[in-house]
């Protein structure tokens, strides 16, 4: 008996307190009428034998615990798709404020490499990281205990509004938007930061090459304006193809007007010593026409899309 | 097919069927082991650890009514259909009928 006793009590452990002593004395009385049964059927067994045999068949208490009260999830799966949806926008934005924190740290502090800039970065984007899941869990939890799983919207969605979704390579994905902010925001940093900080990083640039990086920054404005666009939906059309195509031509544009801006920098930046004036700039100008063939590339890209559409 | 994926499938199938076989065997009443008893008599083979869980979780939602009673020197909880479970059973009988009787000519083919 004393392991009828100890499965009981391992069983009970498992229960929420509510139904610990209710659950337990019907098993109790179940299990000592499958034990009387079985000494019908197997006299030959022990007591012991006959109590190991029917606990056996009912399975580990934790998992017979769980079949009498089974666990509920942490979050409701009806609270699922918005509970990632939640985390996925907050660790984006989170992601945007660790750039332009980290990017302000690194312009203004001379000893703070990119490597560490980069570290710096990644750690405060853990911890934030970490401290918002905690919370939105723990909202999601509440919401859940206080409503349960219930779709509001399920009712009201009209399937006219759904979206034109022909080609698979409509969809954006999330992570993309964010990356474009993230790049846009840092350059706007980049470029504006000595005009209300000291930078170190662009001290030696000309003014000729200052002025135009300046004169370009409406179009990474324009950029963030057309993340912000996407963020509201989700999806390619034809209009966002267009404003994204003449976006990424116009960045074009300006980064081979600035490739052959010369001089880039007024003189040899001191970090840079065994370089001459001439191969400084020459590297610079590669440097640009490398950086043109990504918007170039995505210039090419929403072409074939627009004519795909066009089909 | 491995026989992980068709004990999956059988369980699926089983379960919706294991509440309309408990619901009509509990028109009397009975206690746990002896409900499943009856059960196996009548060829349907169900564990302990599935069926004892489940009359709970149909007492639960008030489709039985149950009390203890003292018998053969032992306290037992005995379970019976109530005036919603019974309400209920009609209504899941008619479905199976339907259910089953529109799946005869297809699984014949």
């Amino acid at each position: 008996m004393d392991l009828l006793e100890r499965y009981l009590a391992a069983v009970q452990q498992e229960l929420p307190k509510e139904k610990q002593q209710d659950v337990t004395r019907e098993l109790k009385a179940n299990i000592l009428d499958q034990l009387d049964a079985m000494q019908e059927q197997a006299p030959s067994l022990t007591d012991e034998e006959r109590i190991h045999s029917v606990l056996k068949q009912l399975g580990p208490p934790k998992q017979m615990a769980h079949q009498f009260a089974p666990p509920t999830p942490l979050i409701p799966i009806g609270l699922m798709p918005l509970f990632s949806y939640t985390l996925a926008m907050v660790f984006g934005i989170l992601f945007l404020i660790q750039v332009i924190q980290s990017s302000l740290l690194w312009l203004g502090n001379e000893n703070l490499g990119l490597l560490l800039m980069l570290k710096h970065m990644a750690g405060g984007f853990v911890r934030d990281a970490t401290f918002a899941f905690s919370v939105i869990t723990f909202g999601f939890w509440v919401i859940g205990k206080e409503q349960g799983s219930a779709c509001k919207s399920a009712a009201s969605w009209d399937p006219a509004k759904l979206p034109q979704l022909a080609k698979p390579w409509q969809q954006i994905e999330l992570s993309d938007i964010f990356i474009d902010l993230a790049t846009y925001l840092f350059l706007l940093l980049l470029i504006w930061y000595p005009v209300f900080g000291q930078s170190l990083a662009s001290a030696e640039l000309s003014i000729h090459s200052r002025f135009l990086l300046q004169a370009f920054s409406p179009l990474l404005l324009l950029g963030i304006a057309l993340c912000a666009w996407q963020l509201k939906q989700r999806y390619w059309t034809t209009a966002l193809l267009k404003c994204n195509l003449v976006l990424n031509a116009l960045l074009v544009t300006a980064i081979v007007i600035l490739a052959w801006a010369s001089p880039f920098y007024s003189s040899v930046p001191a970090q840079l010593p065994w370089l001459t004036t001439e191969q400084l700039e020459r590297s610079i100008t590669i440097t640009l026409l490398i950086i043109a063939l990504i918007p170039g590339w995505e210039v090419i890209r929403d072409w074939r899309r627009l004519q795909q559409f066009d089909n | 097919m491995t026989s992980a994926q068709l004990d999956k499938m059988r369980l699926e199938l089983r379960r919706g069927v294991l509440v309309l076989a408990v619901l009509s065997s509990l028109k009397a009443p009975h206690y746990g082991y002896s409900l499943r008893k009856q059960l196996q008599d009548a060829g349907i083979d169900i564990d302990e650890g599935t069926l004892y869980p489940l009359v709970r979780r149909l007492a639960d939602q008030g489709l039985l009514d149950s009390e203890w009673r003292q018998g053969e020197g032992r306290e037992r909880r005995y379970y019976q259909l109530s005036d919603v479970g019974a309400d209920l059973l009609v209504q899941l009988t008619q479905e199976w009928q339907q259910l089953n009787t529109a799946l005869g000519p297809l699984l014949e083919h």
